[in-house]
């Protein structure tokens, strides 16, 4: 009988993910037992979506005292400042959103055992569990990928999850379906050589169209947009290419690279920008290593430049295209016939939930529905629940969206009301989908190490406060709020009507939770443009200022116009006279609640604030190989001392072939995984030239790869593959000291 | 396998009216206090906007508490996250015992002024470990028994009615106990009704 997740899911799971997952789990007991530096690991695991949560350094102010958590592992860490027993996040890519029935389930069950049984969709359409603890992470990670999801790269310096529009092959005004481009390319991307090299992450979005806002490209580092050129009579699919976008604390409009690339250069274009991140993006300081800054640095057209040589040059590759021919059988399947049908019920709220949760389909019959996720949560209950409904009504056709809810598509207009009853019963059937109710907002204080104010506790405030607000005034229902917890901009509030981010002031001596009012964000034109930052405002007195806004954007805009040019015309002196007596506090001994955040009866401070782990830490591709050279050693060991003396001494070989390898892309970039290669490069490179020769063995150690590749396997003979494993390790140590000596050697040259 | 993932839930007395806010600053105390033994208490968690369950918790190192609207109203629950060493049932004593603890601390809270009550005869257990409940075989049977035995020894009770109930194939094993007697669980009962079989 099976005991364990892995033995029971043997079989379901790819070869090539279930050993990634071995691996990781390996790397976690190397780092247990201290076998693998914290910085390293820290990125490793931020490679496989584990990432870090609220207090996890050990330190919690309780709204009293500072207290320190006294985890049952002490000091083991599982990254700088990271205790090893502190709960943890674990993000889940979902390219493009989509999600079939099988995998709401397994992640409902996963959020119940390993989490508290909540589940969150991010702003990148993927979803979040809170709370985990590492040791349960392969295991997780192994039931994730029995049904087709991994985590892999969802974190840390790596191309993220590959977002687009979540209409895409059913909006009207849409060029074509992105969807098989943005599954292609992030398929491509996922665990490209080319792409481990990076200063900082890496986002992508697909947009349908030019005009509306679901892409979001211009906020991305590489977007594309869908455009169809006619040629010599024919139709000719590719994509307006925009790099460098981004938000956080420096914005930045994406630039235009290309009007029209062609189809089947989008995969080969981006490996290209990939790599000329990779060689160029800054590395050493975070906070200027996004590729916006090296677009910006370089100006566009060198960027461009740079991008088509190293395009020009770069090895063919068969999956550049591969996906191509299977467009034409591209779509998605209807579950149900499409019908038409009168859907005016005298039912309010059912009346309501069409005329803001339903659209049209361009196909004739079906609509999207949008379940409208509260802060972008619901339970596990829930979610298995919606995975019932996805059966019955539209099959696999559901995604989720970048405003955190989730959209069932292809829904027979019949049977809107039947599904609609069924998302009431569900508590899964507020309308208000895109409105100003449908307010988005990162995790925040509630459980992010960089938050500073709590984003959701203000957007459950607002939720509640704005609820009737707008009912009589579309143009005011239609605003969106978007808050972020931090300057970092997850809650994407650049880019919203009335969008929020939290700050800290210091009033009478008490630290005060604020947010910064940022008005006249542009959703539309795949976010066109970014809002203005008008004043920060303390988090209690937040409502007053939306309704303030609402009331003059009531009053005072001219006939249409839209919220972004009335903001614009009355400009920002106006808009903070609007709000400048909110923008102050009364004493804290008569108004102390006004000290507190939203949700939070302590004291306010920002004693909880850690050291971020959104980017990474900066690790090299060499250092990445060689860790994982290490890992592949001990694992020898253990196969060795397990009485496999052949896998053992496979793994060894391969260890040090790892290392090799790694020395060598110092000096070139493309080498391959062929052992004959790899040992040829090293010979000519390294031992002919003695840079790998140690002062006193000179090189010994460079002939261990060396002798165990002329003379082939050791075979089945315990010492002598004991004596290899040594000889490895030995091999490894060896390469670290060559490295360093290089780098000394390049220091001095400079 | 050793089931380890447990879920103990116990209703709160029907009437019992709370704000469920008045709750937080309370967990908060708990948390500067480190009232629960045996437990590194770490965080509040607020999901009041949810429609559904949890609608806050107060998240230990080893487990999390959580107030939820059990289809009978209000009920506390205790989620076992981390495992526990011995037996099963030691493991499920020191399980009971926290929760148990917990209830308690809540129905003599001063700032709550006697709203809460916890019902005295009935609770219900999850099994929170779906590889448990598919690789063993008429698991609710194995349960139930399990369960009955561990109380019966740790606990000295002997007597109660078990409701085994699994509503949906695809949610987790849950057996619902109710004490046949108005004295409270941690009473000796008599006379034995079994339903689940
Ligand atoms: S915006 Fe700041 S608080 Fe919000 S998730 Fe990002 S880093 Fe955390």
């Amino acid at each position: 009988m099976e005991t364990t997740w892995k033995e029971r899911l043997s079989g379901q799971i790819s070869p090539e993910l279930g050993r990634e997952i071995d691996i990781f789990e390996t790397q976690l007991e190397l780092r247990r037992i201290g076998k693998l530096d914290e910085k390293i690991f820290a990125e490793t695991r931020l490679r496989r979506g584990v990432y870090g949560q609220r207090y996890d350094n050990g330190r919690r102010h309780d709204g009293l005292r500072t207290q320190q958590l006294g985890f049952p592992t002490g000091e083991l860490t599982k990254g700088p400042e990271t205790m090893w027993d502190a709960p943890g996040m674990l993000r889940i890519k979902l390219p493009f959103g989509g999600i079939t029935p099988e995998q709401m389930e397994v992640l409902a069950d996963v959020a119940d055992e390993y989490s508290h049984g909540v589940l969150h969709v991010t702003t990148r359409q993927g979803f979040q569990l809170h709370y985990i603890h590492i040791d349960d992470t392969p295991e997780l990670m192994r039931r994730l990928a029995s049904v087709g999801i991994t985590t892999r790269e969802a974190c840390g310096n790596s191309v993220r999850n590959v977002t687009a529009c979540p209409l895409a092959g059913v909006c009207e005004g849409e060029a074509f379906d992105v969807t098989p481009y943005a599954k292609a390319l992030s398929r491509f991307l996922l665990g490209h050589p080319d792409c481990q090299d990076f200063g900082r992450k890496f986002k992508i979005a697909f947009s349908g169209c030019t005009d509306e806002a679901c892409g979001l490209v211009k906020m991305h580092d590489f977007g594309a947009v869908a455009r169809i050129r006619i040629e010599n009579g024919m139709e000719r699919r590719g994509f307006a290419l925009y790099v460098g976008g981004g938000l956080g604390t420096v914005t930045q409009q994406a630039k235009l690279f290309d009007e029209f690339l062609p189809e089947e250069e989008l995969l080969p274009t981006a490996q290209a920008v990939c790599r000329v991140f990779s060689r160029l993006g800054e590395k050493r300081n975070r906070a200027r290593a996004r590729i916006k800054f090296l677009v910006k640095k370089l100006g566009i057209e060198k960027f461009r430049e740079l991008v088509l040589e190293e395009r020009k040059i770069l090895p063919q590759d068969l999956l550049w295209t591969s996906y191509l021919k299977e467009l034409p059988a591209w779509g998605e399947k209807p579950l149900k016939e499409g019908k038409e049908t009168s859907l005016n019920t005298r039912y309010d709220d059912f009346n309501e939930w069409l005329g803001t949760n339903v659209m049209s389909q361009k196909q004739k019959g079906y609509a999207v529905a949008v379940v409208t996720l509260p802060l972008g949560d619901l339970n596990s209950f829930q979610l298995r629940q919606l995975a019932g409904l996805a059966r019955r009504y539209v099959g696999k056709n559901v995604r989720t969206t970048v405003e955190q809810n989730m959209i069932f598509r292809w829904v027979s207009k019949a049977d809107l009301p039947a599904l609609y009853s069924e998302l009431e019963v569900l508590g899964l059937g507020e309308s208000g989908a895109a409105s100003l109710v449908d307010i988005t907002a990162c995790p925040g204080t509630d459980t992010c190490k960089l938050g500073i104010a709590s984003s959701r506790g203000l957007a459950a405030e607002l939720g509640r406060s704005l609820r009737l607000v707008g009912e009589d005034d579309e143009a005011v229902r239609r605003l969106r709020i978007k808050i972020s917890g931090c300057f970092n901009s997850c809650g994407q509030h650049h880019v919203a009507d009335i969008g929020f981010f939290g700050n800290s002031r210091t009033v009478d001596g008490f630290k005060v939770p604020h947010f910064q009012v940022v008005l006249g964000g542009q959703w539309d034109n795949n976010a066109g443009s970014f809002g203005l930052a008008i004043g920060a405002v303390p988090s209690k007195k937040i409502p007053e200022v939306v309704e303030r806004i609402i009331q003059q954007f009531r009053s005072n805009r001219q006939q249409s116009e839209p919220f972004h040019s009335f903001i614009e015309r009355v400009g920002k002196k106006q808009l903070r006279a609007w709000i400048e007596d909110l923008m102050r506090l009364p004493t804290h001994d008569v108004a102390p609640d006004l000290y507190t955040d939203w949700g939070d009866v302590r004291e306010f401070s920002l004693g909880d604030l850690g050291v971020g782990e959104c980017s990474g830490e900066v690790i090299s591709q060499f250092q990445f190989l060689l860790a994982d050279a290490e890992r592949e050693v001990f694992e020898a060991q253990l196969k060795h001392e397990e009485g496999d003396l052949l896998e053992a001494d496979s793994l060894a070989y391969s260890g040090m072939l790892k290392a090799a390898k790694a020395l060598i892309q110092q000096q070139i970039k493309d080498i391959g995984k062929e052992p004959d290669h790899v040992v040829h490069e090293f010979r000519t490179r390294f031992y002919d030239t003695e840079l790998f020769f140690d002062q006193y063995a000179k090189g010994k150690f460079g002939r261990y790869l060396l002798h165990r590749y002329e003379a082939g396997p050791v075979g089945e003979n315990t010492e002598a593959v004991h004596q290899l494993i040594e000889e490895a390790q030995l091999f490894i140590d060896a390469t670290h000291a060559c490295s360093a000596k290089m780098q000394e050697q390049s220091v001095l040259q400079n | 396998m050793e089931l380890q993932r447990l879920i103990i839930q116990r209703p709160l007395e029907f009437g019992s009216i709370l704000h469920l806010k008045e709750l937080i600053p309370v967990f908060h105390r708990w948390i500067q206090q480190q009232l629960i033994k045996d437990h590194l208490l770490i965080d509040v968690g607020d999901y009041l906007h949810l429609k559904r369950d949890p609608k806050l918790l107060l998240v230990a190192h080893e487990g999390t508490f959580s107030v939820i609207y059990s289809p009978e109203g209000l009920a506390l629950q205790y989620q076992r996250r981390r495992p526990i060493s011995g037996m099963f049932t030691q493991r499920l004593e020191k399980i009971w015992n926290t929760l148990q603890l917990a209830s308690r601390l809540l129905e003599q809270e001063t700032a709550l002024e006697g709203k809460i009550h916890f019902e005295a005869n009935r609770f219900r257990i999850i099994v929170n470990e779906l590889l448990w409940t598919e690789t063993t075989e008429n698991a609710p049977k194995v349960l139930e028994e399990t369960i009955r035995e561990a109380f019966r020894k740790e606990a000295g009770m002997s007597g109660f009615t078990v409701t085994c109930s699994m509503p949906d194939t695809k949610e987790r094993l849950l057996l619902e106990f109710e004490v046949t007697s108005i004295q409270d669980l941690d009473s000796t009962i008599s006379s034995v009704e079994q339903i689940c079989a």
